[in-house]
C-alpha cells in the first residue's frame, strides 16, 4: 500500500489555511501531523478524505484518488459527535452498514470492541462489566444460590438500550472509536485522539493503536500529545501558520537536530566547570544537572574537565532533542498549546 | 458531476426507524394522529351552539321520536281546504295527534293551552288588495315544547299548506314545481370566459376539488419542511456529519433523511386522515344530518376526483409537489448548522408553499387563458394549481405536461444543487449560509471555483 498527499492547499478568501502540504508513506506505519490550534492540521486531514474541497492538490492511495469508495476508511474525527438520543447500538450497526460489513460481522465485532475499550454495559445494558460480575459458584449468606432464570443467567429487568446522552464524554469518544474501527479499516485516520481521555483509558486506546500497528494497518494521527507520537510515529510533519515546517522520518529529523540534551548526575557541584567550558545548564537538583550542549564536541570536553578535576560522573547520558523540544523550537513557545 | 446514491436505503431505513423509536417524534406522531382524529368531533362540539342557531334560520329537521308536544291543534281560517290525510304526508304532523278547530274556537283554547300543546292559525289578509296567506305557531308561556320542534311543525304545515293551495288553484304538480324550483342567478362574464367554463365541470366542483388539494398539500408541505429541517440540523449540530460524509455519498444522506421524513409524516396525514373519517362517520351516525360535519360534506364536492384520470393527475402531481417542497427543505436545512436558524430556513419555503396555496383557493375565479399557462408553468407555485386548471378546462393537455417537465427538471436541479453543496454545507458549523452563496457554490464561475463556505 501506499499514500500519496501532494501539494494541498486551501484558502478560506484570502487566508491560505494549508499551504502545499505533501507528505507520503511507503507501507504500514504512523504518520503524525503536529501543529498548534489553526494550523491547518483537520483541514488538511478534510481535505485528505475529500470532505473539503481542495485549492489545488491530490491524494493517491494506491495510485487511485483517496476515497471511501477505493480505500476502507476509518476516521475518529476532531469534533467528537453521535446522536445523542439514539441507541448506541443502532448507532454502530447503521455505520457498520453503511461500510458493507454483514450482519454476523458486525455483531462479532461490536461484541470484540466493547469488550476491548470496556463499554460493554453501555452497548449490552443489563450486562455487568467483568469486576461487577457474581462469580459462578456465589451463594448467599444462607448457602442458598442467587435466584436464577433458565439458562442460568441472573433473572433481571430488561434495561433499556442506552443512548449516548446517558454516557460521559470519554466514553462518548470510545464508542466513536469503535464506529471508526467498525469496518477493520486498513487507513486509520485519527484527529486528536487522546484529547479527553483520562490516564486509564489513554492506556487502553495506546494498547488498541499498537495492536493496529502491529496488524500492519496505516495510520495517520494528530495529536498535541508528544510522548504519544513519539511512541507510535515512524515519520511526522509539523504544521505552523498553514505551512509544514518540518516533515519526514522521526530519527532522521531528531538526528538532523544532533545531541544536545546532555543529562549528568554527579557526586560534586560542577557548575564552575560548566561555565569554563561553556555549556548552559538548564535545570540541577542535587547534582543532577539537565545541560543544554551545541553537540557532541562540547559535551566530551565538558566530561574531560569533570574528569581531570577528579569529578565522580554518576550519569553521563547525551541525547537527541524530544519532539516537544523539536515542536517548540519550530513554532515557538508561545503558540504550544 | 456524477449523482451516486450509495447508502441511501441503510440512511433511509437508519432515519425512519430511528425516528419511530425517538420518544420526541412518537410524541408528535400520535399527537399529531389524535388531533386529527378529533377534528370533526371538536368542529361539532365547538360548532353546535353556532350551527344550530344558523340552521334553525333556515330548516330544523326534528325527529319524530322524542317529541315534546303532546298535542297538535289546527284552526284554518282561509278558504285553501285542509285535511288529517293531508297532513299524513309529514313524518312529523303524522306522528302527532292533530286535532282542528272551527274559526273562533282558538280564543277559548290560546286561555287554556297547555305545556305541551301548540296551536298552528292559518290566516288570510286582504287589506293591501292582493291575498297574503299567513301560518303562525303558538304555544304557552311556560311551553316545555323547543325552539326547533315548534318551528318544524309549523313549517311541516306550512309546506303542505302551501302545497294545497297551488292545488286548489288547479295548478299542475309540475306548474308547482316550476314556481316553487326558484332560479340560480350567476355574475355576467364576457363571452370568451362564458366559453370557457363550458367543460361540464361546476365551479362548485372546481372548488372543492381545489381546496381539498390545496389543504391536503398544504398541511404535508408545512409538516415535512418543519420535519427534513429539523433533522438535517440535528445531525449538523451531533457533529457526526464529519463521520457520515466519510462513509456514504452525501445526496445519498440527504435524500436518505428526506424520503424519511417524508414517509413519517406521510404516515401522519394517512393515520391522522383516517382517523378523521372514523371519528366523522360516528360524529354523522350520532348527530345525523345536524352534524356539522355532514354540512361540511354538503358545501364542498369533490365528485371531480371521482374521474380515474383527474384522480391519476392529482395524485402525480401530490407525489412531485412533495418532492419537490421537501428537496428544497433539505437545500434549505444545509445551510444552516443552529437550530435557532430552522426559522430562517422554512421561510422561503413556506413562502412559496403559502403562495401557491392562496393561488390555488383562488384558482376556479382565473379563467384568463394566459394566465392559467403562465402561472402553470412557475416551478413550486404550479403544483398547486395547474391540475385545478387542467380539471376546470383552463390548460390544455400540452401545457400540462410541459408543467411536469419544468417542474421535474426543477426537482433535478435542486437534486444536483443538494449534491454538490451539502460536503461543503455540512462542514460549515457556523452562521447559516444565504440561499445565494449556496447556488453558487453548486454552480461557481470559474476564476472563482475557489470561494470559500
Amino acid at each position: 500500500m501506499s499514500l500519496i498527499v501532494r501539494d494541498l492547499s486551501k484558502k478560506y478568501g484570502e487566508k491560505t489555511v494549508v499551504d502545499h502540504i505533501s507528505f507520503e508513506m511507503d507501507g504500514p506505519g504512523v504518520y503524525a501531523l503536529l501543529g498548534t490550534n489553526g494550523a491547518g492540521k483537520t483541514t488538511t486531514i478534510r481535505m485528505m478524505l475529500d470532505m473539503l474541497e481542495k485549492d489545488s492538490g491530490e491524494v493517491l492511495w494506491n495510485g487511485q484518488p483517496l476515497s471511501f469508495t477505493t480505500c476502507n476508511i476509518g476516521y475518529l474525527a476532531e469534533e467528537r459527535g453521535l446522536y445523542p438520543k439514539y441507541p448506541i447500538i443502532d448507532q454502530l450497526r447503521y455505520f457498520a452498514k453503511l461500510r458493507g460489513v454483514s450482519d454476523a460481522e458486525t455483531e462479532k465485532r461490536i461484541k470484540y470492541w466493547a469488550e476491548r475499550l470496556n463499554v460493554e454495559e453501555y452497548i449490552f445494558p443489563g450486562k455487568a462489566p467483568e469486576a461487577e460480575k457474581p462469580a459462578a459458584t456465589e451463594s448467599t449468606s444462607e448457602g442458598k444460590a442467587p435466584a436464577r432464570a433458565f439458562g442460568g443467567t441472573p433473572a433481571k429487568k430488561k434495561e433499556k438500550p442506552k443512548t449516548p446522552d446517558q454516557l460521559s464524554k470519554g466514553n462518548q469518544q470510545k464508542i466513536q472509536f469503535m464506529i471508526a474501527m467498525i469496518s477493520d479499516p486498513e487507513l486509520l485516520i485519527l484527529d486528536e485522539p487522546f484529547s479527553g481521555l483520562d490516564p486509564v483509558n489513554s492506556d487502553i486506546l495506546r494498547s488498541v493503536i499498537h495492536e493496529q500497528i502491529d496488524a500492519g494497518k496505516t495510520i495517520i494521527m494528530s495529536s498535541h500529545q508528544m510522548p504519544a507520537v513519539e511512541e507510535f510515529c515512524t515519520d511526522i510533519t509539523i504544521l505552523h501558520r498553514s505551512r509544514a515546517v518540518v516533515s519526514g522520518n522521526l530519527n532522521e529529523i531528531k538526528k538532523s537536530y544532533g545531541r544536545i540534551n546532555l543529562s549528568l548526575k554527579t557526586e560534586q557541584d560542577i557548575t564552575a566547570y560548566a561555565q569554563q567550558v561553556g555549556v548552559t545548564i538548564l535545570n540541577e537538583k542535587e547534582f543532577e544537572y539537565d545541560i543544554r550542549v551545541t553537540g557532541q564536541d562540547q559535551a566530551l570536553d565538558l566530561l574531560k574537565v569533570l574528569v581531570d578535576n577528579r569529578i565522580c560522573v554518576v550519569r553521563f547520558d547525551l541525547r537527541e532533542p524530544s519532539l516537544h523540544e523539536i515542536f517548540v523550537k519550530e513554532v515557538g513557545a508561545d503558540n504550544e498549546d | 458531476m456524477k449523482i451516486r446514491l450509495g447508502g441511501l436505503r441503510e440512511v433511509f431505513s437508519f432515519t425512519l426507524r430511528e425516528t419511530f423509536k425517538d420518544k420526541r417524534y412518537r410524541s408528535s406522531f400520535i399527537g399529531m394522529i389524535v388531533t386529527l382524529t378529533l377534528m370533526p368531533v371538536i368542529t361539532n362540539i365547538s360548532g353546535l351552539a353556532g350551527a344550530n342557531a344558523a340552521v334553525s334560520s333556515f330548516e330544523v329537521n326534528v325527529s319524530s321520536d322524542n317529541l315534546a308536544t303532546g298535542q297538535v291543534y289546527v284552526c284554518n281560517k282561509t278558504d285553501v281546504p285542509v285535511t288529517a290525510d293531508d297532513l299524513q304526508e309529514s313524518e312529523l304532523l303524522s306522528a302527532l295527534p292533530v286535532k282542528f278547530l272551527e274559526d273562533g274556537e282558538e280564543t277559548a283554547l290560546l286561555k287554556e293551552l297547555s305545556d305541551r300543546e301548540l296551536l298552528i292559525i292559518a290566516s288570510r289578509d286582504d287589506s293591501s288588495g292582493l291575498p297574503v296567506y299567513e301560518v303562525s305557531g303558538i304555544v304557552s308561556d311556560e311551553s316545555e315544547i323547543g325552539t326547533n320542534e315548534q318551528e318544524s311543525i309549523r313549517d311541516s304545515f306550512a309546506e303542505i299548506y302551501s302545497t294545497l293551495r297551488y292545488e286548489s288553484l288547479n295548478l299542475s304538480q309540475s306548474a308547482i314545481g316550476s314556481i316553487t324550483g326558484g332560479i340560480s342567478i350567476a355574475s355576467p362574464v364576457s363571452e370568451e370566459k362564458y366559453h370557457l367554463g363550458d367543460t361540464g365541470v361546476t365551479s362548485d366542483e372546481l372548488m372543492g376539488t381545489a381546496i381539498l388539494y390545496a389543504v391536503a398539500l398544504m398541511i404535508l408541505v408545512s409538516l415535512s419542511t418543519s420535519f427534513i429541517i429539523s433533522s438535517l440540523v440535528e445531525e449538523k449540530s451531533s457533529r457526526l456529519v464529519d463521520m457520515l460524509i466519510t462513509s456514504v455519498d452525501p445526496l445519498s444522506l440527504v435524500l436518505g433523511k428526506i424520503l424519511a421524513m417524508m414517509c413519517y409524516v406521510t404516515a401522519v396525514l394517512i393515520c391522522g386522515g383516517g382517523g378523521a373519517l372514523l371519528s366523522s362517520s360516528i360524529v354523522k351516525k350520532i348527530m345525523g344530518s345536524n352534524s356539522a360535519v355532514a354540512d361540511l360534506s354538503g358545501i364542498f364536492d369533490f365528485s371531480l376526483l371521482m374521474k380515474p384520470a383527474n384522480a391519476l393527475i392529482m395524485l402525480l402531481t401530490f407525489v412531485l409537489a412533495y418532492m419537490l417542497y421537501a428537496i428544497a427543505s433539505g437545500v434549505a436545512g444545509s445551510a444552516i448548522s443552529n437550530p435557532e436558524d430552522s426559522q430562517h430556513a422554512m421561510s422561503p419555503i413556506m413562502m412559496l408553499s403559502m403562495g401557491g396555496y392562496i393561488l390555488a383557493t383562488a384558482s376556479f375565479a382565473i379563467t384568463d387563458p394566459t394566465a392559467c399557462t403562465v402561472l402553470s408553468l412557475i416551478p413550486f407555485l404550479s403544483t398547486y394549481i395547474a391540475p385545478i386548471f387542467f380539471m376546470g378546462g383552463r390548460i390544455g393537455i400540452v401545457v400540462l405536461i410541459l408543467f411536469f417537465l419544468v417542474n421535474i427538471a426543477t426537482l433535478f436541479l435542486l437534486a444536483l444543487i443538494c449534491a454538490r453543496t451539502y460536503r461543503r454545507l455540512a462542514m460549515n458549523d457556523g452562521a447559516r449560509v444565504p440561499l445565494k452563496t449556496v447556488f453558487r457554490m453548486a454552480f461557481p464561475k470559474k476564476e472563482k471555483e475557489a470561494a470559500n463556505v
